[in-house]
């Protein structure tokens, strides 16, 4: 049997949080390092995003797909490139992701942190 | 640690005893295969959906609960784990755990071999009956869940559930008059009735205005038994298979 606390499922996880609106980036981030996850960013553009990606050790990427106008479906591909699992918080319907993208975990918003939290761990099982 | 002077298997025997009495070797060879007593903290997992198991635990004090959760977070709780309870008895045959079981508060877990308790049903079938027995039990309570979650409004699925678990508790003992211990929080309420927790909260309070039953830190009491299982439609036939069939209550008319 094994022994995880479930009040820190996320412990030793590093999560690259995405997002370009400064409060929603502050309640993910808050959520993540209370379940116990070491959280990159909140980036809030693609480029920091990308090279985040190539600097930093991430296990998984929480993205919002509007970044002032800039789709986040790049960084996406390129966390899977890496084998890393992203999922979407957004308000954009399934429709809108590309069709390479449509299996990855979208969640709408409004964000439910205990949700979010248990899908970043589910992805890194 | 200090265990008490009642074997540890002695809650499972109880209940296992429901279905019919084991004699004292049968009784033996379950507890020779019990090995380590444990304690764990409250939220904590005691098996992990997906992982292989080579134990199969008996629950001796505190509750646990087991769920299912879907990608993108969203929780369904299928089961709860009260005292005497195997987690899980369908680790028999199965190689790897079909869902996650964790602890609600802190909980003493006796652990079985599987190849023990394997060993111990070869050895002597009625074991092997009686636990085919405790399955069942969870079968069907699985089934009422799902008649719950399908047709039960709010209020009946609550009322159904209080009903059932305080039974399950009266079963094993853990009861005190109209009372017992149930650790559970609106969230936890809503991820297994299908509700939302703002839902739960007003529907525990219709509860508590009525006179029925209320809930708060941690405790559980029922004011009126007779009411909540008529607004519940609650027998406790299913929870004692075998049994002989209690009266089915009527519908309570509605209210004027």
């Amino acid at each position: 049997m094994e022994q995880a606390v479930l009040e820190r499922p996320l412990q030793g996880l590093c999560v690259l949080v995405v997002e370009d609106d400064y409060f929603i980036a502050l309640e993910l981030c808050g959520a993540l390092r209370a379940a116990g996850a070491d959280v990159i960013g909140p980036a809030r553009d693609v480029g920091t995003a990308l090279s985040a990606i190539r600097d930093e050790r991430i296990d998984c990427g929480v993205l919002d797909i509007n970044l002032r106008g800039h789709m986040a479906f790049e960084i996406a591909t390129e966390l899977r490139a890496r084998g890393i699992p992203a999922i979407f918080a957004t308000g954009y319907d399934a429709s809108m992701i590309p069709d390479e993208l449509a299996d990855a975990v979208r969640l709408e918003k409004p964000i439910d942190l205990t949700a979010l939290c248990r899908a970043v761990e589910s992805a890194c099982l | 640690m200090s265990m008490s002077i009642e074997p540890a298997t002695s809650k499972l025997l109880r209940r296992l005893s429901d279905w019919q009495p084991l004699s004292t070797d049968e009784s033996r060879a379950l507890e020779a295969a019990a090995s380590a007593v444990r304690l764990h903290r409250p939220h904590e997992d005691l098996v992990r959906e997906g992982a292989s198991a080579s134990h199969i635990g008996l629950l001796l004090s505190g509750f646990a609960y087991a769920c299912r959760v879907l990608p993108d977070g969203r929780r369904q709780i299928v089961s709860y784990l009260i005292p005497g309870d195997l987690c899980d008895s369908r680790q028999l045959l199965l190689p790897v755990a079909p869902h996650t079981i964790s602890t609600l508060t802190a909980a003493n877990v006796v652990l079985f071999g599987r190849d023990a308790l394997l060993d111990v049903i070869s050895r002597h079938p009625r074991v092997g009956q009686a636990l085919c027995w405790l399955a069942l039990q969870e079968e069907m309570i699985a089934r009422e869940w799902l008649v719950n979650v399908g047709q039960r409004t709010a209020l009946e699925r609550l009322a159904h559930l209080l009903c059932e678990i305080f039974t399950r508790m009266q079963m094993v003992g853990l009861t005190d008059g109209g009372r017992c211990e149930l650790p559970l929080t609106q969230v936890e309420l809503a991820d297994t009735l299908a509700l939302s927790t703002v839902h739960v909260n007003r529907t525990l309070q219709e509860l508590r205005r009525e006179g029925l039953v209320s809930l708060s830190s941690g405790l559980l009491e029922i004011h009126d038994w007779a009411a909540l299982q008529s607004v519940a439609m609650f027998t406790p036939n299913y929870l004692q298979p075998g049994r002989e069939r209690s009266e089915r209550p009527r519908r309570r008319s509605a209210q004027p």
